[in-house]
């Protein structure tokens, strides 16, 4: 069995270091979101230090071990989950709402929506929810281990920065399950990325990273890409505001084997993507 | 003194002009504009004169050829550093062998508390 890791409780007040923006204004411009057909199901407590949100669509097979994992690698009392379902389906829905049942209603929330809208709203959606000062995010397809996130909050706790996000080409971290080609294509695309943007992290389309709250409601209400630029333009835009970031090496899992995700179609969309914010930011 | 967009910081597009116009000028100014008018054939000559077997229609020093296909060489070596910074990554790429076994070891895991549990 894994070691449980208990979270230290954190002191709220931990000074602001001149390099940090302060952040008194609430700048998240209010969002319509399709709310009209979202219902959220069991309001967690307030006193988890960090909201994990995790959009689902198909994640049936998926979904319990995510919380297994969680149970398994974090204090449930520290944390919080908010499950951003997409009506699929596959029954993600009602294994959700097991789940739910079995952890209980402080750990874990599901918020409903209608349909899959979109990466971008998903995250608005669950950001009224959350109460916590800080939010991680990370895919539910077990391509993230939630056995990082204690070494993000440890990181964040060692060197007082605003983001930690996980990257695939430092500090030990790698990806199971790519051929050659897909390297290459991935590299390709970051170098390509790395060399427009320079943004000062490694990994800029990586999607499992750990914020303090204030920065996410102020930034992500700013986002217009989609798909991999997304998580870019976060970066490139956290990067610009003056906000500190660190990074963490993890172990990204491939296990959707033969599906091509990678078609002519994406590579156009990503270039496109690319070029807009070579452009605007 | 030069207070040029200093009220905001540079776009990326901005500053990557900032840095190419000047020396795109500077060729038009200290190579181009001496060749005159028929400067596209100084660029096909010099182009010509890299290939072993043809050579050009004027023979040209090294530093000749440096000058006038300056801007090329730039792509090049630009060309040759992503070459090599992505064939670096991709050969030392940290293949997470142990990362796959153990999430196959933990989804059984899982399963069987999903069961206990009567989660299915």
């Amino acid at each position: 069995m894994p070691p449980r890791s208990k979270s230290r409780s954190r002191s709220k007040s931990r000074g602001s270091s001149p390099a940090k923006k302060t952040l008194t204004k609430n700048s998240a411009r209010s969002t319509k979101t399709k709310t009209t057909k979202t219902k959220k199901v069991g309001l967690g407590s307030g006193s988890a230090n960090y909201t994990i949100i995790l959009p689902v669509y198909n994640e049936r097979e998926n979904l319990p071990i995510m919380i297994h994992l969680f149970s398994e690698y974090l204090d449930l009392k520290d944390y919080h989950v908010i499950i951003v379902e997409d009506n699929s389906p596959d029954g993600t829905r009602e294994v959700a709402k097991l789940l739910q049942d079995s952890y209980g209603p402080d750990f874990i929330t599901i918020l409903e929506r209608a349909g899959k809208l979109g990466l971008g709203s998903a995250y608005l959606s669950a950001l009224h929810l959350v109460k916590s000062p800080y939010v991680i995010l990370m895919d539910a397809d077990l391509s993230h281990h939630p056995k990082f996130i204690p070494k993000f909050v440890q990181k964040m706790e060692e060197t007082g920065c605003n983001i930690v996000t996980g990257t695939r080409y430092r500090d030990g971290g790698g990806v199971a399950g790519w051929d050659t080609r897909r390297k290459v294509m991935s590299k390709g695309a970051n170098f390509l990325a790395d060399f427009l943007l320079s943004p000062g992290v490694s990994d800029l389309t990586g999607s499992f990273r750990l914020y303090e709250t204030p920065v996410l409601r102020e930034i992500f209400p700013k986002i217009v890409s989609k798909g991999y630029v997304f998580q870019m333009e976060v970066m490139v835009r956290i990067v610009d505001a003056g906000y500190k970031v660190e990074e963490v090496g993890i172990s990204f899992v491939d296990r959707i084997y033969g599906e091509s995700k990678l078609g002519a179609g994406e590579i156009i969309g990503y270039l496109k993507g690319l070029l807009n914010l070579f452009l605007t930011t | 003194m030069f207070a040029i967009g200093v009220k905001k910081n540079m776009l990326r597009y901005q500053r990557f002009l900032a840095l190419v116009l000047p020396a795109l000028s500077a060729y038009c100014y200290f190579v181009l504009l001496p060749l005159g008018s028929h400067f596209p054939m100084a660029i096909a000559n010099a182009l010509l004169n890299l290939v072993p077997g043809v050579g050009g229609w004027t023979p040209l020093s090294r530093g000749e050829l440096i000058r006038i296909l300056s801007p090329l060489l730039a792509v090049a070596m630009l060309g040759v550093y992503a070459v090599s910074d992505i064939a670096y990554t991709v050969i030392t790429f940290n293949d997470c062998k142990d990362a796959a076994a153990e999430i196959e070891t933990q989804v059984k895991e899982a399963k069987k508390e999903m069961k206990r549990r009567k989660i299915e």
